[in-house]
């Protein structure tokens, strides 16, 4: 029986290997070429992408080569000039098997003296040929050897190093990460000169083979934090990752909750500052967002920005995502228990003037807000898809149509319009989307509880909401720390920023051993001179 | 995983606990006993409070990181320590469920005009079960997220109000009405420093004894100031017959706030005070509750009896109390008396218990070392 029967524990679902690789996957090289090569066909079911060159080394009495690659993920300029051409010139004029009389003594000759390409691995059977083929590099098979030659000639088509389209600064670098782990690698190598910047690097997936490294720096990162990585990394069994949110799911501490507990990011400074404050980076080929952790719930307040800006603007530009992160979750439900439960709260003439614009309105509050809420989430969610030509139309029809004409319809009163737009702004000031996205989430259950218990719902929500932050960890660390366990040492980085000669310690939970960051004094220029 | 709190978190959940329900009655009992000198008895009974803490802190000493189940238990012996555990975890029941009642009683009075009072306390219970199912250190970080804002509101009343401050309302000092200025502070530390008995339940999480103990001392302090203040405030603004008069003075007080005539009946802010640290003190009771019966039945499983707790939480607040007027009578009598019971007295034998056993033991141990040598 060809086929390979897992069964896991848990579910009881059963997996299936593909034939016609299992029953080859340890099978070693022969000796013959032409059997190597159909065997190579065979395993990848002669698909169009497969090229193969071959060629003769020596003239007199040639033995024959070839070389196999896939169209497309290699750089056929390095191919060519550092692998086909020394082989074939330098053999060309002789007689192979004079000079080098044994096959064996060619093929080493040929691994020390011809190719010189920096990547150069030995094969010796089907199983690392795929892989290696698979990953882009290019195999060189000798007629009489059982073994061959994989080199890294990989120049498959990728994406230079762009301006971040998440997260823009106005101050601050403009690189990006790419789609490349190698290239996102240097760009975190290029920023920390340390030697105890180490990586280490693993595969996962069953089919996509994808390369997922994981970045520390030695001395500084809190060693459990990077072992309890390594195991949950280890415990990960899928069949793809695609992208960096895989790995998040299946690592991450809690499930069922809404906020995020890793932080991620396509930009290099600011996961090469998470780094220096002894995080732990796990990138993942293919995609340009980089998992940071472990995270906690200050971190989706911070903009690396923060850093680059004076101490002073940073910290009220920190403190306004902070009310801005209020607003956001409670305006719409704070507009509901007023106008619903709390009128004595409204000023007189603020409540006159409600009461007359909600005249006309068919709806209690509560519904109004849903109804406008639930309005913008859909053309937000439209704006994202929408092909950019057509941008324009949905503000149109956002703005006008249904703002507008709603309120001249006499459906919505021109205050929630107020509310709504304001919620939906507040929004959109956190530096990290993944938060924003738990409070749009969190916005409604507040808003039914507003309507049924008033501003006590609110404040029973708050309670609730609170509660389960506390009770969160990402990667062993308390979510609300520094709040909750309140550590004073770590407030000068927390609601506001201290003057960077104050930032004289890195955060204390997060690595315990290596705390002493800088020691700047306060610049105090000469004021004689 | 061991949970653990901090000494900090301890002393937060201390003031919760003593300022929960009680920031609200505290200025109207003072006023109604101790007239114009009322914060004078909120501060004496602050000073005699921290005597009685002195006394639980030396029950702490007793404990030596046990809980005080199991420093029941082993004095008295198994089938007196059980009757006595289920006083002490009667006594907290009522507690717990007279903070849930006083809850839903306020909100339907003086907030939610609508709304049933049962619909309230339910809203609470399943909070609290919530808080109570993550545990104490998620409790007590919260506790910590939230004491500022609590703080800060009770700050923000008392500066707010002090434009209508009348000193005369406050005068004379300490003349007239002297004997009802002491007595007046034998029901304040009845609803405060006595119910402080139910944190000894959970001092065994504090991960030293010597915070706990500090933090015992510490929050009794700053939440006697709070009131103390507050009480000062409550009379200078209202006067001793209004504040007399409220059932809730500092509510009223808080009625009174209006910033630039825009801000205006923002006493919410008040309820939402007292709100919190109430809602602590349940969870703490709660939490407590649990633990004690747990140790009766022997479980291992912490979370067994939450939500049958929950269950009889609501429907003892929904019944137990016949109505408010009812409340405050017992309240300002009788309730002193359970309190003083339970929390005063229990404490004391078990602390002269604990020193005796500890002495016979230490005794019989050196009269059978004595006997050992004198046989060699």
């Amino acid at each position: 029986m060809a086929m390979k029967h897992r069964i896991r524990k848990k579910n009881n679902t059963k997996r299936i290997e593909i034939d016609n690789i299992s029953s080859h996957f340890d099978v070693n090289l022969s000796n013959e070429l032409e059997a190597n090569k159909k065997e190579v066909f065979r395993l990848l079911g002669n698909s169009s992408d497969v090229e193969t060159r071959a060629f003769q080394l020596g003239k007199i009495h040639p033995v024959n080569a070839a070389i196999i690659f896939l169209e497309g993920l290699i750089d056929k300029e390095i191919v060519q000039n550092y692998l086909l051409n020394p082989i074939i010139n330098d053999l060309r004029g002789t007689n192979a098997n004079e000079k080098i009389p044994d096959v064996q003594q060619l093929y080493q000759y040929i691994k020390n003296f011809n190719i010189t390409t920096a990547e150069l691995t030995e094969i010796s059977n089907f199983k690392t040929l795929l892989q290696h083929l698979l990953a882009g590099d290019t195999i060189l098979l000798i007629d009489g050897v059982n073994k061959g030659f994989a080199v890294g000639a990989r120049g498959a088509k990728e994406r230079g190093v762009e301006e971040p389209t998440t997260q823009r600064v106005v101050r601050g670098p403009k690189d990006a990460f790419t789609e490349t782990i190698s290239v996102n690698i240097a760009l975190i190598r290029k920023r920390i000169k340390d030697p105890n910047l180490w990586l280490e690097s693993f595969v996962y997936g069953t089919k996509t083979q994808t390369k997922v490294t994981i970045a520390y720096i030695h001395g500084i990162v809190n060693p459990g934090v990077v072992e309890e990585v390594k195991s949950r990394l280890d415990k990960m069994d899928i069949d793809a990752i695609l992208e960096s949110g895989y790995v998040e799911e299946l690592i991450q501490d809690e499930t069922y909750t809404p906020f995020p507990t890793m932080i991620n990011s396509e930009r290099p400074d600011a996961i090469s500052a998470g780094l220096l404050e002894g995080k732990v980076a796990i990138l993942v080929d293919g995609t340009p967002f980089v998992l940071l952790v472990p995270a906690l719930f200050l971190d989706f307040f911070q903009s690396n920005e923060d850093y680059y800006q004076r101490s002073d603007i940073s910290s009220l530009i920190r403190a306004l995502r902070f009310i801005a992160f209020f607003l956001a979750l409670l305006t719409p439900s704070t507009y509901i228990a007023l106008t619903t439960f709390h009128q004595e709260m409204i000023p007189t003439t603020l409540l006159i003037s409600l009461a007359a614009q909600r005249e006309g309105i068919p709806f209690p509050a509560v519904v109004e807000a849903l109804l406008m809420e639930v309005t913008f989430e859909i053309l937000r969610e439209a704006g994202i898809r929408l092909p950019s030509a057509v941008g324009s139309a949905i503000s149109i029809v956002g703005a006008l149509v249904l703002g507008q004409a709603a309120v001249d319809a006499g459906i919505v009163s021109a205050t929630m319009v107020i509310v709504v737009s304001l919620t939906a702004i507040s929004s959109f000031i956190f530096p990290s989307y993944n938060l924003a996205i738990s409070v749009r989430m969190l916005r409604f259950p507040f808003m039914i509880m507003a309507a049924t218990f008033g501003l006590f719902g609110i404040f029973i929500g708050l309670l609730i909401l609170t509660l389960h932050l506390s009770s969160l960890r990402s990667f062993g660390i308390p979510y609300m720390s520094p709040f909750a366990p309140f550590i004073s040492n770590d407030q000068k980085d927390a609601v506001f920023r201290a003057p960077r000669w104050k930032l004289r310690t890195r955060p204390r939970l997060i690595n315990q051993r290596n705390t002493i960051r800088e020691d700047s004094q306060r610049p105090m220029p000469d004021k004689k001179g | 995983m061991i949970e653990k709190i901090d000494g900090r978190q301890f002393t937060i959940l201390v003031i919760m606990n003593t300022l929960g329900a009680s920031i609200i009655f505290i200025p109207s009992i003072a006023a109604s006993i101790g007239k114009e000198n009322g914060w004078l008895t909120v501060i004496i009974a602050t000073l005699s409070g921290l005597l009685i803490i002195l006394l639980y802190n030396a029950i702490i000493n007793q404990q030596m990181e046990k809980s005080i189940f199991s420093l029941i238990e082993e004095t008295f012996g198994k089938w007196l320590g059980f009757m006595l555990i289920i006083f002490f975890n009667g006594y907290i029941y009522l507690n717990a469920v007279a903070n849930v009642w006083s809850i839903g009683d306020f909100m339907s009075l003086q907030i939610l005009m609508g709304t049933p009072e049962e619909a309230i306390e339910l809203l609470i219970v399943i909070t609290a079960l919530i808080a109570v199912r993550y545990g104490m250190e998620v409790i007590g970080r919260t506790a910590e997220v939230f004491i500022p804002f609590t703080l800060f509101f009770a700050l923000l009343v008392t500066i707010l109000v002090m434009k209508d401050a009348n000193i005369e309302n406050i005068q004379p000092v300490f003349q007239l009405n002297r004997i009802g200025t002491f007595v007046g502070a034998l029901p304040i530390i009845g609803i405060t420093y006595l119910e402080l008995f139910i944190l000894l339940g959970m001092t065994h999480k504090v991960n030293r004894p010597k915070s706990a103990k500090r933090g015992l001392m510490l929050g009794g302090f700053i939440s006697g100031g709070i009131l103390s203040i507050i009480t000062f405030a409550c009379i200078m603004v209202l006067g001793v017959k209004a504040t007399t008069h409220y059932t809730y003075p500092i509510y009223a007080l808080g009625q009174r706030i209006s910033i630039m005539d825009f801000f205006e009946r923002i006493e919410i802010l008040v309820a939402f005070i007292w709100f919190f640290t109430i809602f602590f003190k349940i969870c703490i009771s709660y939490y407590v509750l649990e633990t004690g019966l747990n140790h009766l039945f022997k479980l291992k499983d912490n979370k067994t009896f939450s939500i049958p707790l929950a269950l009889l939480l609501f429907f003892g607040a929904t019944i137990m109390v016949p109505n408010t007027f009812n409340a405050y009578s017992f309240i300002s009598g009788p309730y002193f008396v359970v309190s003083f019971v339970f929390a005063f007295i229990l404490p004391v034998c078990i602390l002269l218990a604990s020193i005796a056993r500890k002495k016979v033991k230490k005794m019989t141990k050196n009269g059978t070392e004595q006997s050992k040598n004198g046989s060699g």
